[in-house]
């Protein structure tokens, strides 16, 4: 049982306070908040005049421009929105290993994620998802929300689903539509089409942000002599003679695996980030999600 | 050979070593996140399956290599090798024509020798070796002899020839040389095709006849010739098959050195087809046919006939004129005519010649060559004595012609020829009275020495005769009597025959030139030729004697003749490749056969193989 707490301690916390969710486009959101929209709204941002009509708010009239020209325009202001962001949270069989499991990380990732977000006035939806999305938590805002979603989190990480299926993120629309921010967390070890699920987010008006988790043995694995790997999720069976040869044809494997990844995202004006499941959240981790502008 | 094949079946253990391939390894389960790039990199290897399939595997060869050099060297391989532990050997080797063949490699007479040679080598102390050629004249290459080397010497001085076996007389000369107390045995290296397969007499010791060859692929020529007939030169050419497949080819009829012909043959296994040609120009004399496919005879490819000889005679006319003899002698086409006045004519200018004719002119010395006379002068010309004319008359012809002579008067009839006025002659012995007029002898022939002589003692102008139809065909009687050139006995003979000449007189020698262009004088008293061991088409021509002595072509007095092998071909031996005749235990040479163990072999070999299986594996094993 995951604690819905994951360990962060008060002084953690309030340093992650002074971060925020940096959106690379002007987001729409559901209701007024700090992220600058692409809608006119009212603060106090000038975006542009357009010709008075009736009903207009009289408050809004360029008195000094109807003055020189005799004619009544409207000053129009940039609104200022609400983010909504949503964390998609890979727990399915393969996310269970490691140590700690890649699922607890990617947990607590998401939990400093979703804090930091409802911390700064965004709304955090949390979708978990193995071979289907399983689990959906709706948006959620305020600071009073953060138990909500870190259970919620929680919950994922102590439940893996049988499966990864990229193909499901397809079906996301029918939870959420509209413009926002998703952050997709896993290991990437699958046979089904990622590209085609990242890109239907992106589709579905969604800012992606990958993140791959990955455990140490995967990375760089250790064992050596005659085995017989058994896929975590499907079962299969696969004989190996882990031999040096072997290994780095493995680490190729890897290498060409992620830069495909990496090439995927830069293409879609996607971030991508890669982290070990050992690895140290409150350090190396928050400087990389800032350094490929996840975090500012 | 193996000296204990039993351990042959230690060979099943192959079957669990491939079995250890085929098997597949267990392995310990290792659950992982993911097999997705495993299996990219492992695409190879089958799981689900008990078996795998074999594959090519360098370590499996070299095991399975390895064991079976280990079974082999149990089996305890040795190979044996013979040799003669006492005995005399007589070796006779087949010279005859069906040892060039060459379906064995390089032929079948080159494997005869090197048998011949290794018997040589393996021939016992003590005991002494002769090897005899087996021809058509059987010769004795070497007799009793223990030196091998001497012994190869005269095997490699051993022919080939286009002649026949002659086993019976082989068989004899190898009897005579048997040793009186000492055990002998004969070995007989002959064609498979020569028909040897018993002894033509009894012999008091084993005969081995090693067969040497194959089935043979031979289409060869088994008859050629050709004759004169009306209608030109006809020929007619047999080609037979002597394979055991049918055989096809061409075959070309060359007639006078150019290609006249050219005939398909398609013939079936052991038959034979016959080719006919007729109407071919009368001047067809040297005539050849041959196949034009290789196969493995070819000693029987080609075939020669040879049709008359060149008579063209040159002749020295020495006149003042005469348009008759002049004109009667340029009808004759064996006549090459060259005509001088008397005085341009000097002594010796006969030799050059075949025929001389002195019309009204007697020359100052008896000719060399063969001379007619014509109405000569008073005079003496050697042992002839010419007076002063006596009166003439119709001219009768002697009823008592014979000999040579007698045929100058053949086809002719001297009744209606008149003579006006002759002269008398003093006659010699040798000459002949042929016909008289008013009681005279008018014409005589006869032979002096070697040159012959004829005399029309009237002048002809003096005479009806030129208007007559017999002197012209007198004229043509008398060119092959006075210059008969030379004569075959026979035009067309079998290699090794023999070939009578009939030179003409006044011949010093005989000059033949061989097929391959050697000559041979044949000299007085012009024995019979038997050179004649090459096929093909000889030519032969006499050389006359001038009066310088020094020898002169006889004109164009010349001819050839045709020399063919036509064998009878028995039909090939089917037995087996040797026959065993004779008691070996009546003194033959006994042979063993020791085993030589080659058991060092395969240990090594299979040592070999082991290195280079642990090395190969090594390697592997440093590369993980």
């Amino acid at each position: 049982m995951t604690d819905a707490t994951f360990g962060f301690d008060s002084a953690f916390l309030r340093r992650v306070e002074r971060l925020s969710l940096l959106n690379r486009q002007a987001v729409r959101g559901p209701a007024a908040g700090p992220r600058s929209s692409s809608r006119h709204g009212a603060s106090v941002e000038f975006a542009d005049f357009r010709n008075y009509v009736t009903g207009d708010d009289f408050r809004r009239v360029d008195w000094k421009a109807f003055a020189r020209l005799d004619r009544l325009f409207l000053r129009l202001y940039r609104a200022e929105d609400l983010a909504q962001i949503t964390i998609f949270l890979d727990h399915s069989g393969s996310m269970q290993f490691g140590e700690p499991t890649k699922a607890l990380t990617a947990g607590r990732l998401a939990a400093i994620l979703a804090y930091i977000a409802l911390h700064n006035y965004d709304t955090v939806a949390v979708a978990g998802w193995g071979d289907q999305i399983d689990r959906f938590l709706p948006a959620q805002s305020g600071n009073a929300s953060i138990p909500v979603v870190w259970r919620t989190i929680a919950d994922l990480v102590d439940t893996p689903a049988p499966a990864t299926d990229f193909a499901c993120l397809r079906r996301y629309g029918a939870y959420r539509r509209g413009p926002g921010i998703a952050i997709v967390i896993s290991d990437f070890m699958t046979d089904s089409d990622w590209r085609s699920g990242l890109r239907s987010l992106r589709a579905a008006g969604q800012e992606v942000t990958a993140i791959q988790v990955l455990s140490p043995e995967e990375i760089d694995p250790t064992m050596r002599g005659d085995w017989k790997l058994v896929d975590a999720e499907s079962g299969r069976e696969t004989e190996v003679t882990l031999s040096p040869h072997l290994l780095r044809s493995y680490k190729d494997a890897l290498e060409r695996h992620t830069s495909a990844l990496v090439d995927f995202c830069r293409k879609e004006g996607s971030a991508f980030l890669q982290i070990r499941s050992d690895v140290d959240l409150a350090g190396t981790v928050l400087s990389d999600l800032q350094a490929v502008g996840v975090l500012g | 050979m193996l000296l204990a094949p039993l351990a042959l079946l230690l060979l099943v253990l192959a079957v669990p070593i491939v079995l250890l391939y085929v098997l597949k390894l267990r392995r310990q389960e290792y659950r992982v996140p993911s097999t997705f790039l495993w299996r990219q990199v492992m695409d190879d290897i089958q799981a689900n399956a008990p078996w795998q399939r074999l594959r090519f595997n360098i370590l499996l060869l070299l095991q399975l290599l390895a064991l079976a050099a280990i079974v082999l060297s149990l089996a305890q391989p040795a190979y044996s090798r013979s040799h003669v532990i006492a005995g005399d050997l007589i070796v006779i080797v087949d010279e005859s024509y069906g040892m060039q063949a060459h379906d064995v490699k390089p032929s079948r007479f080159a494997v005869a020798r090197a048998r011949a040679r290794a018997m040589a080598s393996e021939l016992a102390g003590g005991h002494v070796m002769s090897v005899i050629g087996m021809g058509a004249q059987p010769s004795l290459a070497i007799a009793d002899s223990t030196d091998s080397g001497a012994i190869g010497g005269a095997i490699g001085r051993l022919r080939v020839g286009v002649d026949e076996p002659n086993f019976s007389e082989a068989l004899t000369l190898a009897a005579s040389l048997t040793r009186p107390g000492e055990s002998t045995r004969v070995v007989v290296l002959t064609s498979r095709d020569s028909g040897i397969s018993t002894l033509p007499l009894p012999v008091s010791f084993p005969v081995d006849i090693v067969r040497v060859g194959r089935a043979l692929r031979d289409l060869g020529i088994t008859a050629f010739s050709a004759s004169q007939r009306a209608s030109g030169i006809a020929a007619v050419a047999r080609v037979s098959n002597f394979g055991g497949r049918p055989a096809r080819s061409d075959l070309e009829l060359v007639v006078n050195g150019r290609l006249s012909d050219v005939r398909p043959l398609r013939i079936p296994a052991h038959r034979q087809q016959n080719l006919f040609w007729s109407g071919l120009p009368a001047d067809s004399q040297r005539l050849q046919v041959k196949i034009t496919t290789k196969d493995d005879m070819n000693v029987d490819k080609s075939a020669w006939a040879a049709v008359g000889g060149s008579a063209t005679r040159r002749v020295l006319l020495v006149s003042r004129g005469d348009y008759f003899l002049e004109a009667a002698l340029t009808d004759d086409p064996e006549v090459r005519l060259s005509a001088v006045p008397p005085a341009a004519y000097q002594p010796g200018m006969e030799a050059s010649y075949d025929v001389v004719i002195f019309d009204g002119f007697l020359p100052p010395a008896f000719p060399a060559t063969s001379s007619l006379l014509i109405g000569p002068p008073k005079g003496r010309l050697g042992p002839l004595h010419f007076g002063g004319t006596v009166s003439g008359g119709a001219v009768i012809a002697s009823a008592a012609n014979s000999g040579p002579a007698a045929s100058i008067l053949k086809y002719v009839d001297l009744g209606d020829v008149h003579v006006a006025q002759s002269r008398a002659v003093g006659f010699p012995g040798w000459l002949q009275a042929l016909a008289t007029a008013g009681g005279s002898p008018v014409l005589a022939a006869g032979e002096r020495n070697t040159t012959r002589i004829a005399l029309v003692d009237f002048n002809l102008q003096r005479s009806d005769w030129p208007l007559r139809i017999s002197f012209p065909v007198v004229l043509q009687n008398l060119m092959p009597y006075l210059a008969p050139g030379l004569t075959l006995g026979q035009s067309n003979v079998s290699t090794g025959g023999t070939v009578t000449f009939f030179p003409p007189p006044g011949t010093r020698e005989i000059e033949v030139t061989r097929p391959d262009g050697a000559t041979t004088r044949v000299g007085p008293p012009f024995p019979p030729f038997t050179t004649t061991a090459r096929p093909g088409l000889y030519g032969a021509r006499a050389v006359k004697q001038t009066l310088k002595g020094q020898p002169s072509a006889a004109g164009g007095l010349s001819t050839s003749f045709a020399v063919n092998f036509f064998p009878a071909r028995p039909a090939p031996a089917a037995g087996p490749s040797t026959l065993h005749i004779g008691h070996a235990g009546a003194g033959g040479t006994l042979t063993a056969s020791i085993p030589i163990s080659v058991v060092w072999v395969f240990l090594l070999l299979a040592l070999l193989f082991l290195a280079a299986e642990w090395w190969i594996a090594f390697r592997g094993m440093r590369r993980s």
